[in-house]
């Protein structure tokens, strides 16, 4: 990173574009707590959060997706999101042990929500069956499903739609469009893919190399001469 | 062969399987649940049988003495958890081990207090007498117990009991997050989980459980010698989890049974050899079934092959 | 001054010994992935067939030497074709390959034990003999063998490491095996080298520890935890690394006699382990990875 500086809207949708190597996903790391900055500041919702820990980051709203699909393998899918359901007591070893009725009300509840999720996402057939067997595709979108499950304010999704086919990808579009109106849903991504960054983003963040390049509209920054430079010097130029 | 005399030779080793099972049970939820590869585990056995040793032989009661062994254990398991628990999970069980020995030179070099390499004797006194009430009493209503009956069936009793809330935990949430910590930790932090808390609590349980076990064994020995809580016994228990299968708490119990079989029941059968030899082939036989079963079946008997996370 | 001198010629041996053991435990790993808990029992091989060749059979010391390094490779070499390597095949992991090379040294060990009894030997040297190099200062025969071996063995397999081929090829698949095999290394026969390398280590700090304390079935197993602490300390993966972590190693647990009680002093090299491991967890010569 070399000095990036960028502001997400509350309740956009901002995509985060930039050639290979740009270092988004040392973006997404950074302002999620993965990696430790060595300067800069992380606000969140008009708070400093530079330097906390990655799953408190979480926790407070902010929840990001991998590039490279970090499931749990060898729970079932639907383990695998009813995990990330909030407020769950039975997370706590006393609550666990001696207050069963507290945590099992929540646990059902929590089951159908995560269902309801997986079918948004459209993977609920794979309910029942361990993560490993997903496609690459079908893990990105189980990712989606945990991500979304915590009930985040933000949302940082690296390459949700990689693997993904079209048509669902749409789908999925068109429901974060909704969580955005319905629950104030604020969504920064990174893709590849133009059509999808200029037909759905409100916003477009460039990087390249380490810095933001460019901040704007599609159409403005689509014309920016510093973005076409820094993708024709690198990837074939966009359209 | 006098059948009496049997009989004591199997409740020994009975006994002892059942102080191994409640271990091993301990340990099942740091390295089966967890991920937690704890070769040190031995150590939180060692300071739960030492301070009841201790406490026992100032003339604390039984009843006192073992919370609070219980509770010197859980935190060691803090102790050690807080500056390591961040580290990756290969250089985490080198520290265990490191840790582990470093207490048992202490327990060896501190003579004063623990009585070194001559041991701590006398601790299982109180015990002894109150084994006398329970023969005593059984006696009294017609029935003659062969003296070791009563810790056998304690033993078994708790170990059965810490077995069934383990299985029942196993159902909570709380273990959903501790596997998701153990599949993937980034992931888990991901979703919201507070992965270090999780694994502090699952290493101060389990450092309890092997604490517990500590004091039955302090209660089954007449004298306790630091040589007795060497990282041997941490593999032994390892043995027994791979064989009972990684995951599997009714597998631990399987499992102690078994090797606690083959190490002491050998001694019936008739070889040509010399009793040390017999002893010495016995661990190159239980030594060649961690090697099968890690070769063929690393899921042990009862382990699922699925939920193998040992190809790491 | 006197003191200081003493503790630093008991510390080169001791440690001398674990950097022996060190550098075929590093390589071994860095290389083939396998934390090699055999490692120590490999040692205690060497001791006994040192001792078999050199009480047993009368024969001279130097032929036991030879014999044990001869005898550790080749079992070293064995267990590759034998284990490992169908292993490797079959997808093992980390932890699977850890836990198979336990039950090997359980199997090991009391093998030895099996055939030749508990009881302490030693080999047939002159356990007595020192000089008084001047004030308090003393050496031993014993030491100066250990030493003196030790050092030119150590000397050589740095130099091999650094300037022939097969040593560069193991430096550069203990680094990283995915690029150094991409790039044309002959990764079979490094690790038939490495095989053989780490056993005659191996077989040699056997000896030299048979010689230095007390031989008996635990030897090598009770030198495993110290020679861990050394690779710690050194760098995982690093060859130089566990050479001078293991000579660093023995000096700080005998100089640490200074200060502390004697007894204390294995406390102390896991005392060191455990530090590295929390502030500087590759070691002094590794590379800082990305957790």
């Amino acid at each position: 990173m070399d000095g990036a500086t960028f502001a997400v809207r509350e309740g956009s949708i901002t995509a985060l574009i930039g050639p290979n190597g740009a270092g988004k996903t040392t973006a997404f790391n950074l302002v999620t707590g993965f990696v430790k900055a060595e300067g800069g500041t992380v606000t969140f919702d008009g708070r400093d959060i530079s330097g906390q820990s990655p799953d408190a980051i979480a926790r407070q709203g902010m929840v990001r997706t991998f590039q490279l699909t970090r499931v749990l393998a060898k729970m079932t899918v639907l383990e695998n999101v009813v995990l990330a359901a909030p407020a769950q007591p039975g997370e706590r070893l006393d609550t666990a042990l001696f207050r069963p009725r507290r945590w099992r009300r929540r646990e059902t509840e929590a089951r159908q929500e995560a269902m309801e999720m997986l079918g948004e996402v459209g993977i609920h057939t794979h309910a029942n069956e361990y993560a490993a067997t997903l496609s690459g595709g079908q893990r990105k979108l189980l990712e989606l499903a945990r991500a979304l499950m915590t009930q985040p304010r933000l949302v940082l999704l690296d390459e949700p739609m990689a693997g993904v086919n079209p048509t669902l990808g749409h789908r999925l579009l068109d429901y974060l469009q909704r969580l955005r109106e319905e629950r104030g849903l604020t969504v920064l991504f990174v893709e590849h893919d133009m059509d999808v960054v200029m037909g759905v983003s409100e916003e477009v963040i460039v990087m390249a190399q380490g810095a933001v390049i460019a901040h704007g509209t599609p159409e403005h920054v689509r014309t920016d001469p510093a973005v076409i430079d820094a993708y024709l010097g690198a990837e074939p130029a966009i359209a | 062969m006098d059948p009496l005399l049997a009989f004591g030779f199997w409740a020994f080793v009975l006994t002892f399987a059942g102080v191994y099972a409640i271990f091993v049970l301990g340990l099942q939820l740091e390295v089966g649940d967890t991920g937690l590869i704890n070769f040190g585990h031995v150590a939180f056995m060692a300071i739960g049988a030492y301070t009841m040793g201790l406490l026992v032989t100032n003339d604390v009661s039984i009843w006192i003495a073992i919370p609070i062994a219980l509770a010197a254990s859980a935190a060691g398991g803090l102790l050690l958890g807080i500056p390591t628990l961040r580290l990756r999970a290969d250089y985490f069980a080198i520290t265990t081990i490191a840790a582990g020995e470093i207490l048992r030179i202490a327990i060896v070099n501190e003579q004063d207090t623990t009585g070194g390499t001559q041991g701590l004797r006398s601790a299982s006194g109180p015990w002894r007498d109150a084994n006398n009430d329970i023969l005593d009493f059984f006696s009294g209503i017609g029935i003659e117990l062969d003296r070791r009956v009563p810790l056998l069936v304690l033993v078994w009793v708790t170990a059965v009991l810490v077995g069934l809330v383990l299985v029942y935990l196993g159902r909570t949430p709380w273990r959903r997050v501790l596997r998701a910590v153990r599949e993937d930790e980034d992931a888990a932090a991901a979703a919201g989980k507070p992965v270090f808390r999780y694994k502090l609590q699952a290493l101060a349980l389990g450092s309890s459980i092997a604490g517990l076990a500590g004091v039955f064994y302090t209660l089954f020995s007449t004298t306790l010698f630091p040589t007795n809580f060497e990282p041997i016994f941490t593999f032994v228990g390892f043995a027994i989890l791979i064989l009972g299968g990684v995951g599997s708490y009714f597998g631990v119990v399987v499992g102690s049974v078994v090797i606690a079989v083959i190490v002491s029941g050998t001694r019936f059968l008739d070889f040509p050899l010399d009793a040390d030899k017999v002893a010495a082939l016995r661990f190159v036989v239980i030594g060649l079934l961690i090697m099968a079963i890690m070769a063929f079946r690393p899921q042990g008997l009862f382990g699922k092959k699925e939920e193998l996370h040992l190809d790491a | 001054m006197d003191e200081l001198l003493n503790t630093t010629i008991n510390g080169l041996s001791s440690g001398g010994i674990y950097a022996l053991g060190a550098i075929g435990l590093s390589l071994v790993y860095g290389i083939l992935k396998l934390v090699n808990f055999a490692h120590g029992d490999f040692m205690t091989l060497g001791g006994y067939v040192a001792f078999a060749i050199n009480v047993s059979a009368g024969m001279p010391l130097a032929v036991a030497f030879l014999g044990a390094i001869a005898a550790v490779a080749a079992l070293g070499l064995v267990l590759e074709f034998a284990i490992w390597a169908p292993m490797r095949r079959r997808g093992a992991g980390i932890m699977q390959l850890m836990l198979l090379s336990i039950g090997l040294a359980f199997v090991i060990r009391n093998m030895i034990l099996f055939e030749w009894g508990g009881e302490d030997r030693g080999l047939d040297v002159d356990q007595f003999q020192s000089w008084n190099l001047f004030g308090d200062v003393t050496i031993s025969a014993i030491q100066v063998t250990v030493i003196a071996t030790a050092g030119v063995v150590l000397l050589l397999v740095a130099t091999m490491l650094r300037v022939t081929l097969i040593g560069k090829s193991m430096r550069a698949l203990s680094d990283s095996f995915d690029l150094a095999e991409v790039s044309g290394v002959n990764t079979r026969r490094v690790v038939i080298y490495t095989w053989l390398l780490a056993g005659s280590l191996a077989g040699l700090a056997g000896v030299l520890a048979a010689i230095y304390t007390t031989l008996t079935p635990n030897t090598g197993w009770f030198l495993l935890l110290p020679i861990f602490a050394a690779v710690v300390l050194g760098g995982i993966g690093s060859a130089y690394g566990a050479l001078l972590g293991g000579i660093t190693l023995g000096l700080v647990q005998e100089w640490s006699t200074m200060f502390i009680r004697p007894t204390y002093k294995e406390a102390i090299g896991f005392l060191v382990l455990i530090l590295v491991l929390i502030v500087r967890p590759q070691g002094i010569f590794g590379q800082a990875r990305t957790v």
